[in-house]
């Protein structure tokens, strides 16, 4: 077996966020790491809408970003620490629209080791020096410089290691123009480690220290280290250092010290000031718990600065500094507004807030003041003695707010994430679709959604209205070559056409000059401010005046087919004659003085738009009843002489020349593309060689079963075109390459482009008798998504084998349940408090719940009806009860009757596990599946983490135990057992008589049942330790599976083996046979392994094009949705295994991690190809292109059209 | 020292980087001991976490645990992982991963001399 790995969706998480200048422009620009992909972002000033500007595969883990900007410099660079053991900084070239790596540094081993830097990043706010630094002991300081050239350099890494010391924090000092400083909040172990008393633990000082490097001696030096609170977690750089041309300083400089529940400010030689977090005022609050800030963001305006710090609640505080030149006066921080928890905030220049989600959608706001002088309690050091610090180790008196809506931002856009992906199925159940929907189930906590991903562009309906009857076709048309939107719409039907002006309504309009008592063929607005009509008996030449100058048709003949654009129309008579026209500089249309007979039926016709600065475009395609299609020339030197000819399997329904760029062809300038439609549903794409006109490199896809109608249209003012037949597509050109997507809307039968200037970029189109405008706001993306919100985090879902609802199990750690909530507040109010209904009502998808000790847990099941995207029924769990695994079980005790087994646990603790009591509830379900009525509840000792169906009983993983039970009257009983799975079984699969077992930490085993004996047999297992996430059944002796660390593996049995075990009746010979590696007699084969780099939560096998193979689909904690596709032929092995090893010399990874490296992190990489790797061979330059090509024997399109028919026979992506 | 580490998972978690082991022979010559003892040392001061003869249990198991909390910290998915399963926002975990790393298995055992 060989996979081809291809990644339909990349991670949608961003795990950093930073801000800067980095096309050099003045508009500013956000790069974000999304794991293992780096991104750049542009917010749009105007409209608030964050696009992509570009994304990259960097091959490696991106553990950190940082930002610089060399003194005096235009110009952001970006600073990327990752587990390559390399510095890289990286610049964006918006020549080329690419990240350029200007430097690499190596300074240690791969891998996100514990002593290797690249977990922190801090730098020197005037660009001079930056450290990176280890999670313990090393600090590495670069120096940043410009060489006479004016390039960037950077020295040699200069040490600032501290042995047993852990590093929490590094942050780099604003000091002006003085030394760099580095300050690291760091513990050092040392005597802890050798105190059996357990003293030296207690009384660890977390330690704030300053490393200067000295600039002149080039040198770094530990300058000052104090302790701080033991609990600090986080610095702030706090501005600082004299502006060159004053002598005033921006600041005080020093840092904050984020602490649980306290703010300090702190310095060298400098008084500290401390502030307590503002705590929300809850009556469900939990006093023990501290509070910390996870992220925080400096903004310097003119002449002041703030500080927004957000809470681990969300809750954003506004800090500010009141300081006299270098002495600070006070430390005031105040509530600001609640946002979702973010791993990153940015705040741009232009007055927006980005909010970079830890899960689930990423945001975008926009400041509408500063809180400056609102009613919001502010609390200032100088209400304490000695600033806060009288008594640093005793906490200050809570503070406490009042959280409320949104004051200060307004939401403005938001960036669809799927991160986490906790569960997904992928089936087929709408009504009319011939490709499969991934039911995903994301977020976490209140933010929780179950999303159905399909296949398209997402479309916005603008208006739709309905018509007196069903046109068959819609133009738009402006009325003059300069006007800026459409002036008109054109419908033609039957007998006649409809002309429809569009102004502040759109009404049907009389005097145009179009005739209305016929259909229409073509509509064209030609010359400066003429306009034309192609209509069955002549063309009519509309002249702005409104005198037409008509052409007719010779008597007995109809024009069949027109095609036209700014200066040309061509039109085929149904004598199978071609008739060109010209305009001349005096915008007279002339009739070519030839006609040509094209010996059979003209079905289609297609000449592309005037190239800028031309007279004419010289090639016309046609396609004929003979199954051929013609490039036929328009040259004056030989006008309508035949060029070249291609057969085609079907006759031709249309034909659309565009030109349109697609990197992988022609960086440059765009390629004449002729797409023709087939009657049978197949889209031919060839290319046009300018120079000769032959038709090269040829590629088909099915689009649909109806015969296809083709039409260009702008899409944001680039060529595309509207492939329509059973399902409408669009071919545009995104980031530079070509896509190909069908839209998500209704079947349409003619559309056209439209521009007014309320839609400025939209879409016309007619489906039946409904004329409907609309636009596609997301291009790029592949995935359309429609969610339904859950409560809490989704644990686990199936679907029903009959009644089409999926069943969902949802529950969160540290949170009351609904019925703990009541009890607690009845609590309260008997002791005769007050509850505060305001707090209490706040929605916890915005303010999340409030959190609860470890060991409690809310949780429920959710009946969702997937096909109208609602939720049917939610049963919450009470008793402290929280849901672990689910599945659907045909008793045959019960007469094969469907129940919904739900396996729970009562006060749950996740370390160590355990439960005081395990559960596995059987419902009954009632009322079409809709509800469902608990029969009983069945006690385990231990948390029931999987459970399924097996020939009419249940069989169960109970902890290490895998149990089989049975329907009883008052519980499940219990039939059989076996005990020796070493941590915890967390998945089951089934066929025949066996069960394959994920086990949490000792990967797959292989298990047999034995009827006659009643015996539960594990007869093999992996040679390999693995953290089992998730695992499938791919044939009965091959099992998929993912771990924990972001590998995708597939393991197979011995096909004798599995025929013995089969074979043997009673199991016996099973049971005595001797175990191998301390485990089962017989050990998997690992066929096939591969590094993803997100945590697989489910592997689906399925065919996701109608007719196609089946492929494994596994979908990434971080939100990756990804396939394993095998391959049909050794050669296709042997090529793409080729061209993978040329990329992976030709194609570096942006951190500089070794590609081999990384695909095979834990285990070396077997039988499975990159296709993300081999994909960017689109990208390379043309040379390199085609000196790959040509060590494999093959033309560049040769290559290309193989990357692309892998991908689209696989996925029709 | 027995006791079960405690991360907001079930059951025991994952031991990610293995110690990496120099052999020392002992049939070498002492002269030869002696310069691979200050190799050694060398590698000790160089590279926190490799083991050596002497290594003590307690050693052995707080490297170990040093070495997956710095990993979890250092794996974004991962730390995604742990965060969703316990409920807690993803800085919240990676602050306490760090704190644990001071003293993953508890103090050391008295020395019995």
């Amino acid at each position: 077996m060989h996979l081809y790995n291809l990644t339909l969706q990349p991670p949608t998480a961003i795990t950093q966020a930073i801000v800067g200048n980095f096309s050099g422009a003045r508009q500013q620009e956000i790069i974000v790491s999304r794991g293992t992909r780096l991104e750049l972002l542009r917010p749009d000033v105007q409209t608030g809408k964050v696009s992509t500007v570009i994304a990259s595969d960097v091959f490696g883990s991106i553990r950190s970003l940082a930002v610089f900007r060399l003194t005096g410099g235009t110009k952001d660079y970006a600073v990327v620490g990752s587990d390559s053991g390399r510095i890289v900084i990286l610049d964006y070239d918006p020549k080329t629209s690419s990240f350029v790596k200007v430097h690499q540094e190596t300074y240690g081993k791969s891998g996100a080791r514990r002593i290797v830097p690249g977990q922190y990043l801090a730098v020197d706010p005037k660009g001079r020096s930056l450290m990176i630094a280890a999670v313990e002991k090393a600090k590495l300081v670069y120096i940043l410089n410009r060489d006479a050239a004016a390039n960037l350099t950077i020295s040699s890494p200069l040490e600032a290691h501290k042995n047993n010391a852990l590093i929490h924090h590094i942050v780099g000092l604003d000091v002006g123009f003085e030394n760099p400083v580095f300050a690291a909040l760091e513990v050092d172990y040392s005597e802890s480690d050798q105190d059996p008393t357990g003293e030296a633990f207690n009384n660890a000082e977390k330690m704030l220290t300053y490393y200067e490097l000295d600039l002149g001696l080039n040198h770094v030096v530990r300058k000052w280290s104090e302790p701080t609170d033991p609990r600090a977690n986080l610095l702030v750089q706090v501005p600082g250092g004299q502006l060159g041309s004053s002598d005033r300083y921006d600041g005080p400089s020093g840092v904050l010290v984020c602490c649980e529940d306290h703010i300090i400010y702190r310095h060298m030689d400098a008084p500290q000031h401390r502030v307590p977090i503002p705590r929300r005022r809850h009556p469900l609050e939990d006093p023990d718990r501290g509070l910390i800030i996870t992220a925080a963001v400096m903004h310097k305006m003119k002449g002041a600065f703030f500080f927004l710090l957000q809470s681990e609640e969300g809750d954003l505080y506004k800090v500010t500094i009141e300081h006299d030149e270098q002495d600070v006066r006070a430390l005031k921080i105040k509530y600001f507004d609640t946002v979702p928890i973010a791993s990153s905030l940015c705040i741009l220049k232009s007055g927006f807030l980005f909010v970079a989600a830890e899960f689930g959608n990423h945001q975008l706001y926009q400041f509408q003041k500063l809180g400056d002088d609102d009613n919001e309690p502010e609390f200032s050091s100088t209400s304490y003695s000695s600033f806060g610090m009288a008594d640093p180790s005793s906490p200050l008196p809570r503070a406490y707010f009042h959280p409320r809506g949104l004051d200060n931002l307004t939401l403005v856009d938001e960036l669809e994430s799927l991160d986490p992906i906790v569960d997904a199925k992928v089936l087929n159940i709408l009504p009319n679709s011939d490709s499969p929907q991934i039911f995903a189930a994301c977020g976490r906590g209140a933010r929780s959604s179950l999303r159905m991903l399909r296949h398209g562009l997402e479309v916005e309906e603008v208006v739709s209205s309905d018509l007196p009857g069903i046109p068959n076709a819609v133009w738009t048309t402006k009325l003059k070559e300069d006007d800026p939107f459409d002036s008109y719409i054109i419908l033609s039907f039957v007998n006649g056409t409809l002309v429809l002006s569009i102004g502040e309504t759109i009404e049907e309009v009389q005097d145009t000059g179009f005739l209305s008592s016929a259909p229409t063929l073509a509509v064209q607005q030609i010359g400066a401010d003429a306009l034309l009509q192609v209509h069955p008996h002549g063309i009519r030449h509309v002249l702005s005046d409104r005198r037409v100058n008509e052409w007719r048709v010779p008597d007995g003949k109809t024009i069949v087919s027109a095609t036209t654009n700014k200066r040309q129309v061509v039109v085929a008579l149904s004598s199978a004659e071609l008739v060109y026209f010209e305009l001349d500089l005096d915008g007279q249309l002339n009739e070519y003085q030839d006609r040509k007979a094209m010996g059979s039926t003209v079905l289609a016709l297609s000449i592309a738009e005037v190239p800028e600065g031309r007279q004419r475009t010289p090639y016309l395609a046609v396609g004929c009843e003979d199954q051929t299609v013609r490039i036929i020339s328009l040259d004056p030197e030989s006008t309508l002489e035949t060029i070249s000819l291609q057969a085609l399997t079907a006759p031709p329904s249309a034909i659309c020349i565009a030109d349109m760029l697609d990197a992988g062809i022609n960086k440059i300038s765009p390629t004449t593309f002729v797409n023709i439609g087939l009657q049978n549903g197949v889209l031919l794409r060839t290319v046009l060689d300018p120079i000769n006109g032959q038709l090269t490199d040829t590629r088909t896809r099915f689009l649909g079963t109806r015969p296809i109608r083709l039409i260009r249209v702008a899409i944001q003012r680039n060529p595309g075109i509207l492939a329509l037949s059973s399902r409408s597509w669009l071919n545009y050109t995104y980031q530079n390459l070509m896509h190909f997507t069908p839209l998500i809307f209704e079947n349409l039968d003619y559309a056209w482009s439209f521009s007014a200037e309320l839609c400025p970029e939209g879409l016309i189109g007619i489906s039946g008798s409904v004329l409907r405008i609309f636009q596609i706001p997301k291009l790029g993306t592949k995935l359309k998504q429609d969610s339904i919100p859950l409560s809490y985090t989704p644990r686990k879902m199936i679907t029903h084998p009959a009644n089409g609802y999926l069943y969902l199990i949802e529950g969160d750690h540290r949170v009351m349940g609904e019925d703990a909530v009541q009890a607690k507040l009845a609590e309260i109010r008997q002791k005769g408090q007050k509850v505060d209904e305001d707090v209490l009502n706040l929605p916890a998808e915005v303010f999340g719940r409030p959190k609860a000790p470890a060991g409690t847990w809310a949780s429920g099941i959710r009946i969702v009806d997937p096909v109208n995207a609602r939720t049917v029924n939610f049963i919450p769990l009470d008793n402290n009860e929280a849901a672990f695994s689910v599945a659907v079980v045909s008793f045959s005790a019960r007469g094969g009757e469907q129940m919904l087994v739900v396996g729970t646990a009562k006060d749950t603790f996740l370390a160590p596990r355990s439960c005081s009591s395990g559960f596995l509830r059987t419902y009954k379900i009632i009322n079409d599946g809709q509800d469902l009525e608990l029969l009983h509840k069945t006690e385990t000792n231990d948390v029931p983490l999987a459970v399924l169906g097996f020939q009419g009983r249940l069989v169960a993983g109970v902890g290490k135990a895998l149990r089989l039970y049975d329907m009883g009257k008052k519980k499940l009983l219990r039939k059989v057992e076996n005990k020796t799975f070493s941590s915890a079984i967390v998945t089951l699969a089934t066929q025949g008589s066996r069960i394959i077992v994920g086990d949490m930490q000792e990967s797959i085993f292989y298990v047999t049942y034995k009827p006659p004996e009643n015996r539960l047999l594990v007869f093999a297992d992996d040679s390999q330790p693995r953290w089992i996430s998730s695992a499938t059944m791919v044939d009965y002796n091959t099992v998929a599976a993912g771990d924990r660390f972001g590998n995708v593996f597939v393991n197979r049995l011995d096909s004798k083996v599995s025929d013995q075990v089969d074979d043997d009746p009673t199991g016996a010979g099973i049971l005595h046979e001797k175990g191998v590696l301390a485990g089962a007699p017989h050990k998997t084969v690992l066929l096939a392994h591969y590094h993803v780099g997100d945590i697989v939560t489910s592997i689906n096998k399925v065919s996701l094009v109608a007719g196609g193979r089946e492929v494994l689909l596994y979908t990434g904690l971080h939100g990756t949705v990804g396939i394993l596709v095998p391959f049909i032929s050794k050669e296709d092995v042997d090529f793409i295994s080729t061209l993978e090893q040329h990329m992976r010399t030709e194609q570096g990874s942006l951190v500089g991690r070794d590609h081999l490296a990384w695909r095979g992190y834990y285990v070396p990489v077997k039988a499975v190809v990159d296709g993300d790797l081999c994909e960017t061979f689109a990208r390379l330059p043309a040379t390199k292109q085609s000196s790959i090509a040509g060590e494999l024997d093959r033309t560049v399109g040769e290559v290309l059209k193989k990357l692309e028919q892998l991908r689209v026979t696989a996925s029709g992506f | 020292m027995d006791k079960q580490p405690s991360l907001p998972w079930y059951g025991h978690y994952p031991k990610i980087c293995k110690p990496t082991y120099t052999h020392v022979s002992h049939t070498q010559s002492s002269e030869l001991r002696y310069t691979a003892n200050t190799q050694l040392e060398h590698l000790h001061a160089r590279y926190t976490g490799t083991g050596h003869a002497d290594l003590t249990k307690y050693e052995w198991l707080t490297h170990q645990h040093r070495d997956t909390l710095s990993s979890i910290v250092g794996h974004p998915t991962l730390l995604s992982y742990l965060s969703i399963a316990d409920g807690e926002a993803t800085g919240r975990v990676k602050f306490e991963m760090v704190e644990r790393m001071l003293q993953p298995c508890g103090p050391p055992p008295a020395k019995d001399d």
